[in-house]
């Protein structure tokens, strides 16, 4: 069976420094993988290179068969919170999340956009501007954002980062039922009770000098 | 190591002129200013002076004396120019520090009298300066000559007595942030309607006052008296000015940091953002609207009406210079042209906040999974039609006044389009991408930031507006505009949205 993900022999250096060493993952349909590693062991720039959002220094990635980030058929299949958060001036958290539902050929009153906002605390941030919510509250309103589209992988980056307990609880058990439910998931965490929550395999990377 | 100190019991504030410090420190380790740049500042006074200064006077006190009784329009554009101070005002804070002061001195405990006196005085300086320009240039429109001096200066001093109130205002809305939005749209208001007021009475006749109406002495007194009561609050705001919060001087710090930045650099393009931000964090009462989840309108196009929706606050200055060209209708052709062009490619770029977003940071694209051409498509329709129904106004007005004859406002409307084109490549420019490109001359490398800011979308748009052009250059005032020129107008339009739509990212996160 062709794997969601394939990372074959990836090498990534910025400038003289070695980020990742010749890195080979696979990750089937279906499952979830959590990149552990301490900081600057190359968990953001390897979740990039998956997403095609930068290019790798040498090695070769494909996702469902493909090379990642090339045409809106990827982006459909594809969601990620690895890039740095963006949103529209002007228009509410709710709009956002109906924006990104209908776009995506979505219902946005069936009902989901709901059950996310109450999961993930948004319900009293309905009718708020993005740029007047909180660092805490913004990283929940892109997650709902990335987690209301229809998607075949999500690509996260540290999504546990500045939440608290009750809503980490609350996104580990959401992405173990889109695992369940046949979505793949690649992440990078630094909590292992998150991880443990979300049921993702471990994989461990270190820097390559050490 | 050095133990970490016990935090003790805050004194009372050592009585220090921390800015004297700091300039004593500064001389101490760059010398005094050079005597190259002091030259070169006097030098560049002194021309701009002798280049301005005459042109200047003649604004203020036109050689040829006005006949008759008063006129409206000058009290009417002295009103222009004060709430267009007060809208000054309000975007410097006026109160505001420069962003080191915010960040070493703001937070420390120094007087806050001190720190702020300078900005209260410039504050105050410009007022009387302004409001006494201000003054005595209605008196230069209106008065008889030969004017005397009770005339003038009982003009100047109620001019600066009006202007030292605007100032007040400013400062009260600085420190009280919910009446700040009421004065700042009354302050809007005022300016637009004034323009707006100014060309009707240019079409439909200035009605005049009879200039015994009221004698200049007491002008002189109620002006006077006026004056020193304004002056009187200057100096209790600046006995308060220790208790004066420190949110506000803040923020007013950051705002004139950045236009010090936009000057230092000669690179404009990121006010937009700036002006963006601050606009929107103080939007207060905003609901969500079903627009978008009834799925009527396609979700972009749904997009833009939302924000248009949000930003009536901002329609005034559309509706205000839709009246400007009437002014130009008898001076150059090329300067009318400029201003109709100009004003709506301006009016069209009321919705462009989203398409500069996409440009300088495409996530949401790339969350949308829509493609380049999608997005296009649709996010030329609603500033089409605004663009175009400020044409349809602008030339309807010159229509009016008698300076155009034929369907003109269906030209200006069939150029809508065209319009929103130039607007949307206006807006795809993000700072990032023009504001890095420098320019070799001879004295040396030159940020082409301000000039490619400029210029950026005007191509388009000169090229794609032609018939428009065209047609306010050579169609005499008197002959009707022929259909050929709509037909013209609609066809250029429709090939520049179908080269637009045809030449945007087929992949999403590309416009």
């Amino acid at each position: 069976m062709t794997p969601a993900v394939d990372v074959r022999r990836v090498t990534v250096t910025y400038g003289s420094t070695l980020v990742l060493d010749g890195i080979d993952l696979r990750v089937p349909e279906g499952a979830a993988v959590a990149l552990v590693g301490e900081n600057g062991a190359g968990k953001s720039t390897l979740l990039r290179c998956i997403t095609g959002l930068q290019e790798p220094s040498a090695g070769g990635i494909s996702v469902f068969a493909a090379a990642p980030g090339r045409g809106a058929d990827f982006w459909r299949q594809v969601a990620t919170t690895v890039e740095s958060p963006s949103w529209y001036q002007g228009l509410t958290v709710r709009e956002h999340l109906e924006l990104v539902r209908v776009v995506n050929g979505g219902d946005p009153d069936d009902g989901h956009i709901d059950e996310l906002c109450a999961a993930l605390g948004l319900a009293g941030l309905s009718d708020s501007l993005p740029i007047t919510l909180s660092s805490g509250q913004r990283q929940r309103f892109l997650l709902a954002a990335t987690l209301g589209r229809p998607s075949r992988l999500l690509v996260l980056d540290e999504p546990e980062q500045r939440l608290d307990t009750g809503i980490k609880r609350a996104i580990a058990a959401h992405l173990r039922s889109y695992v369940e439910s046949g979505g793949t998931l690649v992440m990078a965490s630094h909590d292992d009770g998150f991880r443990c929550g979300v049921g993702a395999d471990e994989v461990v990377l270190t820097r390559p000098e050490s | 190591m050095t133990p970490i100190e016990a935090p003790v019991r805050p004194g009372s504030p050592a009585a220090v002129d921390a800015r004297r410090w700091i300039r004593r420190r500064r001389i101490a380790a760059e010398g005094r200013a050079d005597i190259g740049t002091v030259y070169a500042a006097t030098l560049a006074v002194l021309m701009a002076a002798g280049l301005l200064g005459q042109p200047l006077v003649r604004v203020v006190w036109p050689p040829d004396p006005p006949g008759g009784d008063a006129a409206v329009t000058p009290f009417v554009g002295a009103a222009a120019v004060l709430a267009a101070f007060f809208v000054v005002l309000r975007q410097l804070g006026p109160l505001s520090v420069s962003r080191s002061d915010a960040t070493w001195l703001l937070p420390a405990p120094l007087p806050r009298r001190s720190l702020l006196a300078p900005a209260l005085t410039l504050t105050t300086v410009a007022a009387l300066v302004v409001g006494a320009v201000t003054g005595i240039a209605v008196a230069g429109h209106v008065a008889a000559r030969p004017a005397g001096p009770l005339t003038v200066a009982a003009s100047g001093i109620t001019g600066a007595a009006v202007a030292v109130f605007a100032a007040l205002l400013a400062l009260t809305c600085q420190r009280r942030p919910s009446a700040a939005r009421v004065a700042d749209g009354i302050g809007i208001a005022t300016g637009a309607g004034c323009l707006v007021l100014a060309a009707a009475l240019r079409v439909a006749g200035d009605p005049r006052v009879p200039s015994s109406l009221v004698p200049p002495v007491a002008v002189f007194v109620t002006g006077a008296a006026a004056l020193a009561a304004g002056l009187i609050a200057v100096a209790l705001t600046w006995r308060a000015l220790e208790d004066w919060p420190t949110a506000p001087v803040a923020e007013a710090a950051m705002n004139a940091g950045a236009y010090a930045d936009v000057v230092y650099a000669v690179e404009p393009s990121y006010l937009t953002e700036m002006s963006a931000r601050r606009f929107w964090r103080s939007r207060t009462r905003v609901l969500t609207t079903r627009l978008l989840s009834a799925r009527r309108v396609p979700p972009f196009m749904a997009q833009d009406l939302i924000i248009l929706r949000r930003k009536t606050a901002r329609l005034w200055w559309p509706v205000g210079t839709a009246a400007v060209p009437v002014y130009l209708a008898d001076g150059p052709t090329w300067l009318l042209l400029g201003v109709v062009l100009i004003g709506a490619l301006a009016a069209a770029g009321l919705t462009a906040e989203s398409t500069h977003s996409d440009a300088s940071n495409p996530a949401m694209l790339r969350l949308l999974g829509a493609t380049g051409r999608q997005v296009t498509a649709q996010r030329l329709a609603v500033p089409a039609a605004v663009a175009g129904g400020w044409l349809a106004v602008t030339l309807a007005v010159l229509q009016v006044a008698g300076a155009l004859t034929g369907p003109w406002w269906a030209l200006g409307l069939l150029a809508g389009p065209a319009v929103a084109v130039g607007a949307f490549q206006r807006a795809k420019a993000s700072a990032a991408s023009i504001g890095t490109i420098l320019i070799d001359t001879p004295l040396g490398a030159f940020p082409a930031g301000m000039l490619l800011w400029l210029l950026n979308g005007i191509d388009v748009l000169a090229v794609l507006t032609l018939p428009v052009s065209v047609g306010l250059v050579t169609v005499q005032a008197h002959e009707a505009l022929g259909w050929h020129w709509l037909l013209a107008q609609a066809g250029s339009s429709a090939v520049g949205c179908a080269l637009l739509v045809r030449r945007s990212g087929t992949t999403a996160g590309s416009l």
